[in-house]
């Protein structure tokens, strides 16, 4: 199979190349996939960097200047406790991007390895698990992750000696109330993924190379992490990408009903519903967080549609 | 095919059962009952006691959950703890057509904007009729009833003045949040279509249709848009439920009378029959949207067979 000595030596500048790096440079061709990572790359250091670009810190509020309209104190104006709205822009990517790339994670390391075990065994093991996923799914989410909300926010205001959720709760505060809600995406997100993958592991463990594989008398876990999951991880990469925008509107969601992270933490959906408030009189203050909301899904689909064409140009139409 | 759907619906009872019981340990999780709340704090301990008595709420909860199981088998959803006199099943009775005339409200939108925006976008390559096609699919995906909603309401009912701000009861109250919800829609459908159409039309049978000598039109209307609206139908099933359940967010913002606020209000107020009710009317919901797709799916492609 190997006929390393028949084939010309590679000369020069000409290097080997993946599967995984023709994709990348199929997604670096569309435009607009590039420009939508690159617009998330850019949050991501304004997440990381906003105490540096922010002008002022998102919690000073000077009631003075409450409602203040853009000008050159408050770019883009102030909210009605007075706090600059850019800054609280800018902090807010924190909380977005958090919830979104927690959600994706945990969808992508529980989802996968829940179905592809799922799907390459088969049979009973297959049928019980997913039962069980079937079961969650026809759970509606949001109600569920309004019933979680409100079950962490209750017990913190209840005064517990239990030193674990002592800790559970400093570590909420340390990071502004969004852990809670990271625990609730995370319990959700995975379940659709599952689907997904084992519907993928089924296909793939009737392929030749698997059943070529099983006959050299490849153990099952070596089948698992070397022959599916590595065929798994383009389209599911593909699909979390996609799910992002979803997750971020959960959170956003929950913070307009004030559900979500505790103030001041600046969360775009807070400020939205904030911002609704004065909606006749004020309106950037609930069209700014807007557009920075759409803005961030718009980037999270182009990307995850150019992923999706990166990775299987047969799909293109 | 009619033992499927049979053993989809007697799957729906443990489904419907395990979600119950998740939803009866989430909800008693969640401290203070519905009388615990800081404004019934004037009332003395017998009153409250009284009042745990009489919705048996001092019942073990194995007791609670077998009593609400017993009455849900006999269509009593329970009282709501809220309001006295009233049940769950007029709660229901009153939000969930509210809800409904919303869902279908956006779904016509949707259906209306999307799918020829996706049809002509198809049969118009490279046009401005393909362009603006993809900007509304591309926009509708992207921007969240949240953005758009308030935006919406800035432009029409504030600045212009000619549609109302929020609530619900006209026809002229109903318009946008119809659009809000059902733009997201509208742009997931206009995408399916144009990408079905565009597979359809390089398809073989239209080909011979054309060289059979039909006229452009019959080949586009009778063979074209027949096969392409074929994975759009299966996809509506499932584009109502997520329009059931998005519909929350809309209602929250038109103040509109639905079963999702009263779902968050009653969270809130921890109306313990409420918040079943719902999350099980939601549940169901679901279960037959998705057993609606597979179903019709099957009909209209006769490749697809159900064991």
């Amino acid at each position: 199979m190997n006929d390393a000595k028949h084939e010309k030596p590679l000369r020069g500048r000409q290097v080997s190349s993946s599967p995984g790096r023709d994709a990348f440079r199929r997604l670096l061709k569309n435009k607009v996939a590039v420009a939508g990572g690159v617009f998330i790359i850019l949050l991501v250091l304004a997440a990381i960097f906003a105490p540096l670009i922010a002008p002022m810190p998102y919690w000073v509020g000077e009631l003075e200047s409450n409602n203040a309209l853009p000008g050159k104190e408050y770019p883009l104006g102030a909210d009605f406790m007075g706090r600059d709205l850019l800054s609280r822009l800018i902090y807010g990517t924190r909380v977005s991007l958090t919830v979104g790339f927690i959600g994706a994670i945990a969808a992508f390391i529980v989802g996968i390895s829940y179905g592809t075990i799922s799907g390459y065994f088969g049979g009973k093991v297959d049928t019980v698990m997913m039962r069980i996923v079937d079961i969650l799914y026809a759970f509606p989410t949001i109600l569920f992750i309004i019933l979680l909300m409100v079950l962490f926010k209750t017990t913190i205001s209840a005064v517990s000696a239990n030193p674990i959720v002592q800790g559970l709760i400093a570590v909420d505060r340390y990071f502004g109330g969004l852990l809670f809600i990271m625990i609730g995406i995370g319990l959700t997100s995975w379940v659709d993924m599952a689907r997904l993958s084992r519907g993928m592991a089924l296909s793939l463990r009737e392929t030749e190379y698997v059943q070529a594989a099983r006959a050299l008398g490849a153990g099952d876990i070596r089948l698992i992490l070397k022959h599916l999951m590595p065929n798994l991880v383009g389209p599911c990469i593909v699909t979390v990408t996609m799910r992002i925008p979803g997750f971020i509107g959960t959170e956003a969601f929950l913070s307009f009903i004030g559900l979500g992270v505790d103030p001041p933490t600046p969360s775009w959906g807070m400020m939205i519903s904030e911002g609704t408030r004065v909606l006749r009189a004020y309106p950037h203050q609930a069209i700014y967080p807007g557009i920075a909301l759409a803005l961030v899904m718009l980037a999270f689909n182009f990307l995850g549609d150019g992923l999706r064409d990166a990775l299987d140009p047969r799909l293109k139409q | 095919m009619v033992n499927y759907i049979i053993r989809r619906i007697l799957w729906m009872i443990p489904t419907l059962l395990v979600i119950t019981f998740i939803s009866f340990v989430l909800m008693h999780a969640i401290p203070g009952g519905p009388f615990a709340g800081p404004e019934l704090k004037h009332m003395p301990p017998e009153v409250i006691e009284n009042l745990n008595k009489y919705y048996h709420l001092d019942d073990p909860l194995w007791k609670q959950y077998v009593d609400y199981l017993w009455n849900l088998l006999h269509g009593d959803l329970g009282p709501s703890y809220a309001e006295r006199g009233r049940t769950v099943n007029d709660i229901i009775a009153q939000s969930l057509p509210t809800s409904a005339l919303l869902g279908l409200a956006a779904l016509a939108v949707a259906m209306t904007i999307g799918i020829p925006l996706g049809m002509l976008a198809a049969l118009k390559r490279n046009t401005i009729f393909d362009y603006l096609g993809m900007f509304v699919a591309i926009s509708g995906v992207s921007v969240p009833a949240m953005t758009l909603g308030p935006l919406l309401v800035w432009i029409f009912a504030l600045n212009l003045r000619i549609l109302p701000v929020a609530q619900w009861g006209s026809l002229k109250q109903a318009i946008l949040p119809a659009f809000t919800l059902g733009f997201g829609s509208a742009a997931i459908l206009a995408r399916l279509t144009r990408a079905s159409m565009l597979q359809v039309l390089r398809e073989d049978y239209i080909r011979t249709a054309r060289a059979k000598g039909l006229s452009e039109g019959r080949v586009t209307v009778h063979h074209a848009m027949r096969n392409a609206l074929i994975p759009v139908v299966t996809v509506i099933g499932p584009l109502f439920a997520a329009l059931i359940t998005g519909s929350m967010v809309v209602e929250q913002i038109f103040a509109i009378p639905g079963m999702g606020k009263f779902f968050i209000t009653s969270v809130l107020g921890r109306n313990y029959p409420v918040i079943m009710g719902t999350v099980l009317l939601y549940a169901v919901f679901l279960i037959f949207a998705n057993l609606a797709v597979d179903i019709m799916y099957a009909r209209l492609d006769p490749r697809i067979r159900y064991s």
